[in-house]
């Protein structure tokens, strides 16, 4: 139970939404109920931390469409499907789309209430990578050129002899970019560094790629 | 003339109370001394035993009269004396004797006597038997009472007369061209008198017809004469208690024998003979004997013998049987003037049998060709019989095929209907679950929970919806005929397959005409109609995009009276190929399908008097067009 958390509901049938916005809400959760999945879109706001619980079948787009569009957004909403029929070629799909369960109709408030327990641990989680990985962002941004390169080459494992080399610099200039680098980085360790570095590639593959190796 | 009561029976039956009135004046004031105690007396004298109708006949009226409610009252002593058997003087005084013993306690006040031997036997003897009663005879014949020693002016009577000459006319007149006479009596001495009597009665006829008399023979050759008459011969039966050779006989029974025995037609004297066997003759009744005789008895007894009218009998007649009439050929124009006609109630048969011979026959005919007729239309009803059985045996088998289409489309569908059990089902769980829990906190929040627990009502109710319609569609009986409503058939459908539109992702929209007329028919054939033709459109849209798969079910009202549903779907549509094969039994496009839908469908129609039809859309697709007829139509058209 996350103080901030808020579960986006999604079923067309009326009875069934507003009986889990019921149960959901009883449980301590905000909840905010969708009969129609492009309704859920239109409105939906990727900021409040939270999952969504998704009914597989729906007319206009089902539950695999709503994740599918979820997913090309920027923000990763975690999901649980609800379904009336279990049938498993589906459920495949949606997990291999990053489903966080699939659960079949009707769901007992047990299951339903550690699925979204599950579903907002991950996002949490997602959450305050995200949150790393904008800090490591900013520090990346505050780096020189020279001093990206020279960053580049530690976390590639080069010794301070070798990037010398291969900038064509003194090693006691190396010294003083790596020094400056784990400082604007606010790591203390070469090992530090290559996590914010994995962080930053993560998230924004683009740019270290684009040196190569 | 003893014993002539016994023939001095019917005929004339003559009041002489002028005569007798100067008699018995004496007598009459003697007896109203003694009359004053409550009750009276009365002895009635048979001269037979109980086995004479006529006397029986006379006495039974006599009782009757004396019986009645204007009789002061009256109580009756009766005794058969059979003096026929008791003849000689020394024996009747032995039965005198008994008599007066017999009656010693009673003061007899009158003595009714029927017949002269009776008469004579209590003028005789009754200062002993009945001192001081008077007498009141009946079935005395004219001559026995010129023929007795009657004491003067306490006698009073009914003379009897029966009338030979009169018979004998009547016997002329029926019988116009008859030559010859039998008559037939007995030989008693009181019998032969009595031929005596009608030899005299007879001598005007003497010259017109031979006359012979048949009492000196045993009834064995009475019987063997009579019955070798020439056919225009007349009988006439007289008394016969006695043949020549002594043997005894009732005389009716004689009568009766000599009747039926004789080749010519017979005739008597006598009431009690008219009935047994005779033509007839001229006759009175013994019953209005009784009558008469009964009335003096009372009028005797209430001191009026001095003033009773004389009193002439109105039924004294000609009396026939017609029955004989009819044995014997005899004409009733032939019969004289006034006469009366008995038994004619059962001469319809003989009066006109070639009319009813003629009916029966014509009915015979009717008859025989109604049931010419009748097996006819039995062969008729069997043939329908057995072909009704054909039709309901197939009929039978259409709604077996009709039952296993609807379930196997139902098992077709049975992931969406789960779906729709699901879904309340889900709600239900939800709804509890959370009442549980806002039930369970420290501030348990009722209200919330009272609305969740509204909700499982609700959910449970649609629940059991989609059940009670499953199980209308699972089910194989004969259905009810009922008013239908197509669009609730309609939405009824919808709400089975809705899910299973949603998972094939076809865009489905209801246009209901409203307010529709209502059909007559089984809901659920009409829903397995539209369920078969919505599952047809969403099987030939699987050939189409996901997003451009569109389905549309109309209805419409039509005039005149006529209700049209419409299946659209924007599918590829019925090719030439297709056309005209469609509503082939087992002709099936679809790798799982049975190929009975559509022909199923229109059997279901048909019984309905619609009709089906598959069309190409206006823009593409196919379009299935049911048409019912409107419930109000049908009535007036049944």
């Amino acid at each position: 139970m996350t103080d901030a958390a808020t579960i986006f509901l999604v079923d067309d049938d009326e009875a069934v939404l507003r009986a889990l916005r019921r149960l959901l809400g009883a449980a301590g959760y905000a909840v905010r109920s969708f009969r129609s999945p492009l309704e859920f879109l239109a409105e939906h706001d990727p900021d409040p931390p939270g999952c969504a619980v998704l009914d597989l079948s729906m007319p206009d787009l089902d539950g695999l469409g709503i994740q599918a569009a979820l997913s090309a957004g920027a923000v990763m909403r975690p999901v649980i499907f609800l379904t009336g029929a279990g049938d498993i070629p589906t459920s495949v799909r949606a997990m291999k789309a990053g489903a966080v369960d699939f659960l079949t109709k009707p769901v007992q408030s047990a299951e339903l209430l550690a699925a979204i327990e599950r579903a907002l641990a991950l996002d949490r989680e997602a959450r305050r990578v995200r949150h790393d990985v904008a800090g490591v962002r900013v520090r990346l941004e505050s780096l020189t050129p020279r001093e990206r390169e020279v960053m580049g080459l530690v976390v590639a494992g080069r010794l301070n002899k070798q990037i010398a080399h291969e900038l064509g610099a003194s090693i006691k200039t190396i010294k003083v970019h790596r020094a400056r680098v784990m400082a604007k980085m606010g790591v203390r360790t070469v090992a530090d560094l290559v996590r914010a570095a994995e962080l930053a590639i993560g998230t924004l593959p683009a740019e270290p790629s684009s040196h190569g190796t | 003339m003893a014993g002539g009561a016994f023939v001095a029976i019917v005929a004339r039956v003559a009041m002489r109370l002028p005569v007798l009135a100067a008699w018995v004046w004496i007598g009459v004031t003697a007896c109203a001394a003694k009359s004053d105690a409550d009750a009276r007396f009365v002895l009635l004298l048979y001269s037979s035993d109980q086995t004479l109708p006529a006397t029986n006949i006379v006495g039974a009226e006599v009782l009757r009269e004396l019986g009645g409610p204007t009789a002061p009252k009256i109580e009756v002593r009766s005794d058969f004396l059979d003096l026929s058997h008791v003849r000689e003087p020394a024996r009747r005084q032995d039965l005198a004797d008994f008599l007066t013993k017999k009656h010693a306690e009673t003061r007899i006040d009158l003595v009714v006597a029927l017949g002269s031997p009776a008469l004579d036997f209590i003028a005789t003897h009754r200062d002993r038997i009945a001192p001081g009663a008077k007498i009141v005879f009946g079935l005395v014949s004219e001559p026995d009472l010129a023929a007795s020693r009657l004491p003067k002016g306490d006698v009073f009577g009914i003379v009897s007369d029966f009338d030979v000459a009169k018979t004998m006319e009547l016997a002329a007149s029926l019988q116009p061209d008859a030559r010859n006479v039998v008559v037939a009596s007995g030989s008693l001495p009181f019998e032969r008198q009595l031929e005596a009597a009608v030899r005299e009665d007879l001598a005007p006829f003497a010259d017109r017809y031979a006359i012979t008399y048949l009492s000196d023979l045993p009834f064995e050759q009475v019987l063997d004469r009579v019955s070798r008459l020439p056919k225009d011969s007349i009988v006439l039966a007289l008394s016969l208690f006695e043949d020549a050779t002594g043997r005894r006989f009732v005389p009716r029974e004689a009568a009766a024998e000599i009747a039926r025995t004789a080749s010519a037609p017979s005739y008597a004297p006598f009431d009690s003979f008219i009935g047994v066997g005779v033509v007839g003759g001229y006759t009175d009744t013994f019953q209005s004997t009784g009558v008469a005789l009964g009335r003096l008895a009372l009028d005797i007894l209430s001191g009026k013998g001095d003033t009773v009218a004389d009193v002439r009998n109105p039924e004294h007649a000609f009396r026939v049987d017609a029955r004989q009439m009819e044995r014997w050929g005899l004409s009733e124009a032939n019969l004289p003037p006034g006469a009366i006609v008995l038994f004619a109630e059962k001469t319809v048969w003989e009066e006109h049998w070639q009319v009813i011979l003629a009916a029966v026959a014509v009915i015979a005919l009717q008859s025989v060709l109604l049931a010419a007729l009748l097996i006819q239309l039995a062969r008729r009803r069997r043939a329908e019989a057995a072909r009704k059985a054909a039709e309901e045996d197939a009929e039978t088998r259409r709604r077996e095929v009709a039952h296993i289409s609807r379930v196997l489309i139902l098992g077709e569908l049975s992931g969406a209907i789960a779906h729709e059990l699901n879904q309340p089902l889900t709600a239900i769980l939800a709804n509890a679950q959370a009442a549980q829990m806002m039930l369970a906190r420290d501030t348990p929040d009722i209200d919330e929970a009272l609305l969740a627990l509204e909700d499982i009502v609700e959910d449970d109710n649609r629940a059991g919806q989609v059940i009670q319609r499953l199980r209308g569609m699972l089910k194989n009986d004969k259905g009810r005929w009922e008013l239908v409503d197509v669009n609730e058939i309609v939405r009824s459908t919808h709400n089975l397959v809705r899910s299973e539109l949603v998972t094939r992702r076809i865009d489905t929209g209801l246009e209901l005409d409203t307010p529709l007329d209502p059909v007559r028919g089984d809901s659920v054939q009409l829903q397995q109609v539209v369920l078969n033709l919505v599952v047809n459109a969403m099987d030939a849209l699987a050939a189409r995009d996901a997003g451009e798969r569109r389905l549309v079910v109309r209805t419409r009202a039509l005039e005149p009276a006529r209700v049209e549903l419409t299946v659209t779907d924007n599918g590829p549509g019925i090719t030439a190929a297709l056309e005209g094969r469609m509503f082939q039994p087992f002709f099936t496009t679809k790798p799982q399908g049975l190929g009975l839908g559509l022909s199923i469908c229109s059997t279901i129609l048909t019984t309905h008097g619609g009709a089906l039809t598959l069309a190409g859309g206006e823009a593409g697709g196919a379009v299935a067009t049911v048409i019912l007829p409107a419930a109000e139509m049908r009535a007036a058209a049944e």
